[in-house]
């Protein structure tokens, strides 16, 4: 018989370590909304945040636990790769507010973080055996790479949102157009690019603005170095790097997505709702390409080779 | 005397050529064109929207077309006229590929060099200018020094404390700046997808792909056209070479996990390589995700599939029994046997019927009864693979299904410099997270304290910070500058 935690305790079972964490994230929300309603008080949001982070510890044991039973690191199906998702987004989210001092999306934060652990819970959580094609390293570097770079999408695409809320019904214009030539780069001009005053900038919807530019700046080069790993391995596992499988497919459009985003920012002429929108449109493509195409593909007449979270395998 | 000779700096008909045909308007217009960031975004959104239609439609290459044709009834020839079920290949599509090519190849030398200057240049402002912008701000309180060249020397320490470089002129003139190469990430990562999209096209000149099926033991195959084989280019304009050997595959087999029977745990193929004349030149088992590399072309172990025959021994001898009739509209094999009798296997498998694991039932017909017999299963043994059995008095051992081993052969020349463009990606893709921050910052002495003390001279500073994201984060930075600047002066009064 394998050693594991819930030998110690039943407590450290995999199903009550989830069930404690799903706990814990709804005494963040809880105190994330009283924040919000009580703005003076800000030991809740530091209570909400400090619930979040022991959510995150809880579920990262409830997988080493899943990992002790299955006798392999968990993170071969949708259920696995979303508490996964769950524990990288809260990881994230907790960076982001900590740094730039968000104050008003923890409560958002923290239901997404719910609804993902209980996504994750109506799919079947049985311990299957690995699949020769999983039996790889690259599993652990490309997979967290993707992962990650998603939870800064989503993060980013929070942000978005309250950026749109917030702005709406006002009047913006459009950030400096890159003109002719070396504007968009050069030094040579102090003007280029986003010049919004350093004075004006420091407003609630600004700050938004650029958690979301920020997500989105660091999320690239992880989906970026994601999808290249992923390309590696499956040169080494199938000889080919690139089969215009639609998992591939939309990871590529994904990437496209946040690229039109990055160029439209350092092209300027585009108002930052604009940039808010296709901020959005990110995370809806994102969302497509990590859970549409597991669930879908069959249904769309193209079989997925990364289907291995199907709900029914 | 010596004479000059006028032809030697003059320059290769070739460069007159080109200089001559980039200077002819339609071609000036299409560089101006293809540098715009407005057509790359265009293209980008294009090239996703068209990889969706991809995902979203049935492709060909992955779905049988009288299927799609079947599911898409009158609107298949439409779809089809408009290339949806072969998208990655149409022509739309590699058109779009091509225009993004060159926006991409004419965007890349437009921004590298400005790039390259805004990394490196070292870039000071005139103070009117300076005193003019509205970012602009002075310390709130005047600094003092004995001289200029002291105040200098403070202003760049404690602007160095704070990871900057710093450039000075004329005594009382910054330039400082941090994060500067991160300016190079985009032109960086631009230069890795045109290395990566060159590197590919390399590989479709020269590469080929081949997947084959073939039955343990058969003669070893040679790669050709007769098996599946693909150039991803038509034969005249490819430039690569088919290798001279042959690949024998000696033995097949399959480990299943013991407590999941139907799920391989992994699969192996005994390959070798041999020569013309049957000489074994490499060797290897091999199984996903560890290929045999010989000669700079991969063998991957990519599928399996059972060949529809079954291995058994009957009374100690081995046979291999194909599937040769129908019981109850199954297939079954039937062995014929030298006393007139039939030896029935009905094969099940896990993947296709439903039960736990594979196995084959065995029945005995007698000499005068064909296999359907009355449509009722006689007395019979069910074996899993490895188990054996007296079944009406013949000894039989089943050894279990037989498979063919699914390879794919690869020799992808460019290998080597598409894992480098993915580096040069990465690389340029990391470097656009950072940040860009410059300080230009200035001094100059209060007239009117300048006569308090001979000794010493108050000025102002006056400091104009830019970065192109992370606006809050430097914000915090430029409030901590300016505490140190005054921490540091109301000291230095002291």
């Amino acid at each position: 018989m394998n050693q594991t935690l819930a030998n110690f305790s039943p407590l450290l079972s995999e199903t009550s370590l989830v069930q404690s964490g799903l706990f814990l994230l709804g005494i963040a929300t809880l105190f994330y909304v009283l924040q919000l309603l009580l703005i003076t008080k800000t030991w809740f949001r530091k209570v909400a945040s400090v619930a979040m982070l022991l959510a995150a510890i809880v579920f990262t044991v409830a997988l080493v636990e899943r990992s002790l039973v299955a006798q392999y690191v968990a993170l071969t199906n949708m259920y696995e790769a979303l508490i996964i998702t769950a524990i990288v987004f809260i990881a994230a989210f907790l960076v982001v507010e900590g740094w730039f001092k968000v104050t008003t999306l923890g409560w958002a934060a923290s239901t997404f973080a719910l609804m993902v652990v209980f996504f994750a819970g109506s799919l079947p959580t049985e311990i299957n055996p690995l699949q020769p094609a999983l039996q790889s390293y690259w599993r652990f570097i490309h997979v967290p790479m993707i992962l990650i770079s998603y939870s800064l999408f989503t993060v980013a695409a929070f942000s978005s949102a309250a950026y749109l809320i917030v702005s709406s019904g006002k009047v913006e214009s459009a950030l400096p157009m890159a003109a002719s030539g070396q504007d968009a780069t050069s030094s040579n001009n102090p003007n280029a690019g986003d010049t919004t005053s350093m004075i004006s900038y420091h407003t609630k919807v600004n700050l938004y603005d650029e958690v979301s530019y920020r997500c989105i700046a660091a999320g690239v080069p992880f989906l970026t170095v994601g999808i290249i790993l992923g390309a590696i391995w499956a040169n080494e596992a199938w000889g080919n790097y690139w089969s215009w499988d639609p998992k591939e497919s939309m990871s590529l459009v994904t990437l496209l997505v946040y690229g039109v985003y990055l160029h439209m920012r350092i092209n300027g002429g585009h108002t930052k709702k604009t940039l808010a929108l296709v901020s959005s449109l990110g995370f809806f493509v994102m969302f497509i390409t990590y859970v549409g195409v597991n669930l879908w593909s069959t249904e769309w007449g193209m079989g997925s080779m990364h289907t291995y979270g199907k709900p029914d395998a | 005397m010596s004479s000059v000779n006028p032809t030697i700096h003059k320059q290769p008909a070739v460069m007159q050529f080109l200089q001559r045909l980039l200077k002819l308007p339609i071609i000036s217009e299409l560089i101006s064109t293809f540098q715009s960031i407005q057509l790359a975004i265009v293209l980008i959104a294009l090239l996703a929207v068209g990889t969706i239609i991809g995902v979203r439609f049935p492709q060909e290459g992955a779905v049988d077309p009288q299927q799609i044709e079947k599911a898409y009834g009158y609107t298949y020839q439409y779809f089809k006229t408009l290339g949806f079920f072969n998208v990655f290949s149409s022509f739309w599509f590699v058109t779009l590929q091509v225009l993004f090519f060159f926006s991409l190849l004419i965007g890349s030398f437009k921004w590298l060099k400005p790039a390259y200057l805004a990394a490196t240049q070292v870039n000071f402002l005139p103070v009117s200018w300076l005193q003019s912008k509205l970012d602009a701000f002075s310390l709130s309180q005047p600094v003092t020094a004995n001289t200029p060249e002291e105040l200098n020397q403070q202003i760049t320490q404690l602007l160095k404390k704070q990871g900057y470089k710093v450039h000075s002129q004329n005594n009382s003139e910054f330039y400082a700046h941090k994060g500067s190469i991160t300016r190079l990430g985009p032109a960086i990562a631009h230069v890795g997808i045109l290395l990566c999209l060159i590197a590919g096209f390399y590989g479709l000149l020269t590469g080929f792909k081949a997947l084959h099926l073939i039955n343990p033991k058969e003669p070893a195959f040679a790669i050709e056209r007769s098996i599946i084989f693909n150039t991803n280019m038509p034969q005249p304009f490819w430039q690569g070479q088919v290798p001279q050997w042959k690949v024998a595959v000696d033995d097949f087999k399959i480990d299943f996990y013991k407590n999941k029977p139907n799920i391989p745990k992994q699969y192996y193929s005994s390959l070798r390589i041999v020569d013309e004349q049957g000489k074994t030149l490499a060797a290897k088992d091999i199984s996903v995700n560890h290929p045999l590399i010989y000669d700079n072309v991969s063998i991957y172990q990519a599928s399996y599939q059972p060949t529809g025959s079954f291995n058994v021994k009957i009374n100690g001898q081995p046979e291999l029994l194909a599937v040769n009739d129908k019981f109850n509209d199954r297939n079954v094999c039937v062995k014929r046997l030298p006393d007139g009798r039939s030896l029935i296997l009905f094969p099940f498998f896990a993947a296709q019927d439903g039960v736990p694991e594979d196995f084959a039932v065995f029945f005995v017909r007698g000499s005068k009864t064909d296999v359907r017999g009355d449509g009722q299963m006689p007395p019979n043994t069910r074996l899993k693979p490895g188990q054996r059995a007296t079944v009406e008095g013949i000894k039989v051992e089943y050894l279990g299904p037989q498979y063919s081993t699914g390879l794919q052969i690869k020799k992808a020349p460019e290998v080597g410099i598409m894992y480098f463009s993915y580096l040069i990606i990465s690389i340029g893709a990391i470097l656009c997270f950072f940040t860009q921050r410059q300080i230009w910052l200035t001094f100059r002495p209060i007239e009117e304290t300048a006569s308090q003390s001979p000794s010493t001279q108050q000025y102002e500073v006056l400091i104009y910070p830019k970065t192109n994201k992370g606006r809050f984060s430097f914000q915090e930075e430029l409030n901590q500058l300016q505490q140190h600047f005054i921490q540091y002066f109301s000291k230095n009064k002291k």
